[in-house]
């Protein structure tokens, strides 16, 4: 048993690439629950009136995105389906066309309109003092123009919503990958200006987001792929996060199982 | 099997990455390098369009706010450091970036962690709330450090305090595992079903 | 000049966001911290070409010293300033500039963050054990969180997310909570000690 515990670690390394490697040629599709958190956002969104703006934070670059572009894809389709329009901001300069590309697709989907339905101001550096400056005023924090350069005059979107406030703004969903995110969000416009906010997290953050959805500060939270393919499932549209929650199922078996392996060889070898 | 000259180069990065799990070598380097040298080039270059032009060229020369002058020599200043001897001029940049960051901590910190406290004065009607509330106590008791832990209710207080916060950090470790999968599994998707064409 | 100034900027710009968030009056032609703020920004980008020249300065001269993976510093310099000089003529949306971004870049960085998988699966085994009151709880935590997040949990044993629901909401709250009032509280003394002058560790370092 104790050969066990002092095997080279890269032959675990090779059993969870093997494993992963069936699961992502043989999906399992194990059926997933919808929580009462990833549904409370949800139900937020499907209250909101048509025509109202949802202000999306995409914080993140392309390391998490296999967790927050699902959320993001389930999210923007909602979205569209209410008729609500978008503006989309990033702190993060890695956002890159991450994000963009999503809602694009999206956005010719249901034929909506880029400058009516949706506006993207791309990334605005910064970080916590362009968000506050977007709360007084979009245009002085976007220099103007949106991602491609273009004058926020130009959109009837941008042309109507002066700031990161109320009541231009209804709702505000940030997908944070770290600093900063949401809780600057939270700081200096959902505190300060009042604008409710949501926040479409990523697993890792989950444990330590959920005091803010407790004390009421966050309306709502998505948590991780998980709550992707929740979301998905309840807008009736499985797609890549329920495909992912393979890649779950395995680590959660896998890992569990050496959890417990561990263990029961460091009891059972303990007193010799 | 792929056509596309993208996937391909993303797939000789993907491997690139993963032999550094057989061990440390030159290929993975090559990326390991390229990672530092790509975003530095990425950063400044959209600092230049986006910010620096249109703010000293636009706001500054055409619209004349010359006010953009006082924090583009406190940037300059901030070279001056490879001239021997003068690197101290950077300080004043310094200072500004300094003291407007801890006047934001100070100015907006305040609000979301009243918001916390506020939520933690809860009805103790439900054994929730009772687990809730101890456990809030108890955690905070264990990060007090102002008064002795050896008086006898503070040490019984910092040992439920204790179990909170390995309980915290045991939910924040289940969480992590799954993150670190849910990030694996679309390169394993990009190499079997993108790349090889397999299932999917 | 050199230690007297910055310190007084330094609690000038504190006090004027601390004065202008607890004071504030909205008007429309006094925006003294909109100006402040741009003033910032733009430093923030004037400072980034420190991080150029520091890595080019860095990097030859690693070559020219011939120091251990001096090879590998060559390629650093000469992808660094063609990817600038590339980003600088067509902007960083530009047709090549984004190519290079999307199929060299992000597949690096998202398979670096995905290394960990492996890492930390090995270190669950090895050294995840339940030798006293407090690893133990930790590790059970862990453990239902893991199943009962994934769909495994309700496959095993109905009802396990609703347990995972309930521990990540009651107990993990608690013991978050302390943990962020902690980390506030904590934020809030160093910015008060820049505030009030009582650190000055950025004067350190340039003489």
């Amino acid at each position: 048993m104790r050969a066990l515990v002092d095997l080279d670690r890269r032959w675990i390394f090779l059993v969870v690439f093997i494993l992963l490697a069936i699961v992502v040629i043989w999906p399992l599709n194990l059926p997933v629950r919808v929580t009462p958190m990833t549904q409370g956002i949800y139900n937020y969104i499907e209250n909101l009136p048509a025509g109202s703006v949802l202000w999306l934070g995409l914080d993140y670059g392309p390391s998490v995105a296999g967790e927050l572009n699902p959320q993001l894809t389930a999210v923007v389709e909602h979205a569209f389906r209410k008729n609500l329009r978008i503006i989309t901001y990033t702190m993060w300069q890695t956002q890159g066309t991450i994000g963009r590309n999503i809602i694009d697709k999206l956005l010719k989907e249901y034929k909506k309109e880029y400058g009516t339905d949706w506006v993207d101001l791309g990334f605005k550096p910064g970080g916590i003092t362009n968000l506050r400056l977007m709360t007084s005023s979009l245009k002085e924090a976007a220099a103007g123009v949106d991602y491609q350069g273009k004058s926020l005059d130009e959109f009837p979107l941008t042309r109507e919503v002066k700031a990161l406030d109320k009541p231009y703004v209804a709702f505000i969903i940030d997908f944070p990958a770290g600093t900063p995110g949401a809780a600057e969000y939270l700081a200096i416009v959902t505190e300060v200006k009042g604008v409710p906010m949501g926040v479409g997290q990523i697993q890792m953050s989950v444990a330590d987001s959920m005091q803010f959805v407790h004390s009421g500060q966050y309306k709502g939270m998505i948590p991780g792929l998980r709550g992707a393919a929740e979301y998905e499932k309840l807008i009736g549209k499985p797609g890549t996060a329920v495909r992912a929650m393979d890649g779950q199922t395995l680590a959660a078996g896998f890992v569990g199982l050496l959890i417990v392996l561990g263990n029961v060889i460091y009891f059972s070898t303990r007193g010799r | 099997m792929s056509t596309d000259v993208g996937v391909w180069l993303q797939v000789i990065c993907t491997i690139g990455v993963l032999t550094y799990l057989y061990k440390e070598n030159w290929f993975w380097r090559i990326f390991e390098y390229a990672i530092v040298a790509g975003y530095t080039g990425y950063s400044l270059a959209y600092g230049y369009h986006n910010y620096i032009k249109p703010f000293i060229g636009e706001k500054m020369i055409k619209e004349g706010q010359w006010s953009f002058l006082i924090p583009l020599i406190l940037g300059i200043l901030l070279y001056a450091r490879f001239v021997s001897g003068w690197g101290w001029l950077g300080r004043y940049a310094m200072a500004y970036m300094i003291g407007y960051g801890a006047g934001y901590t100070l100015g907006f910190d305040i609000k979301p962690l009243l918001g916390q406290i506020r939520a933690s004065f809860i009805s103790l009607t439900s054994i929730n709330n009772i687990i809730l509330w101890l456990f809030i106590v108890t955690s905070l008791a264990y990060f007090f450090f102002t008064v002795s832990k050896e008086a006898p209710a503070m040490k019984g207080l910092s040992t439920v305090g204790k179990w909170a916060v390995m309980i915290a950090l045991g939910a924040s470790f289940g969480n992590t595992i799954l993150y670190r999968y849910n990030l694996l599994y679309p390169r394993m998707k990009l190499l079997f079903n993108t790349w090889l064409g397999l299932g999917g | 000049m050199r230690k007297e100034l910055p310190t007084i900027i330094c609690i000038l710009m504190a006090v004027v966001v601390v004065v202008s968030m607890y004071f504030y009056v909205p008007n429309e032609k006094w925006k003294l911290m909109d100006m402040f703020d741009n003033w910032y920004n733009l430093l923030y980008y004037l400072a980034m070409g420190l991080g150029l020249i520091n890595l080019t300065r860095i990097h030859v001269m690693a070559v020219v010293k011939r120091r251990p993976n001096w090879v590998y510093s060559i390629w650093l310099v000469l992808f660094m300033w063609a990817y600038f000089i590339l980003a600088m003529i067509q902007t960083v949306d530009g047709p090549q500039a984004d190519w290079v971004f999307q199929n060299f870049l992000t597949p690096i960085d998202s398979t670096v963050f995905a290394l960990l998988a492996f890492y930390i699966t090995s270190a669950s085994f090895r050294a995840f054990r339940a030798r006293t009151l407090e690893a133990t709880l930790m590790l059970l935590t862990a453990f239902i969180v893991l199943l009962g997040t994934s769909p495994l949990g309700d496959l095993i044993i109905p009802g396990w997310t609703t347990a995972k629901d309930w521990i990540l909401s009651v107990p993990n709250t608690g013991g978050q909570r302390g943990i962020q009032i902690g980390i506030y509280l904590g934020g809030l003394a160093a910015a008060l000690r820049v505030m009030l002058g009582l650190e000055r560790a950025y004067l350190g370092g340039a003489r």
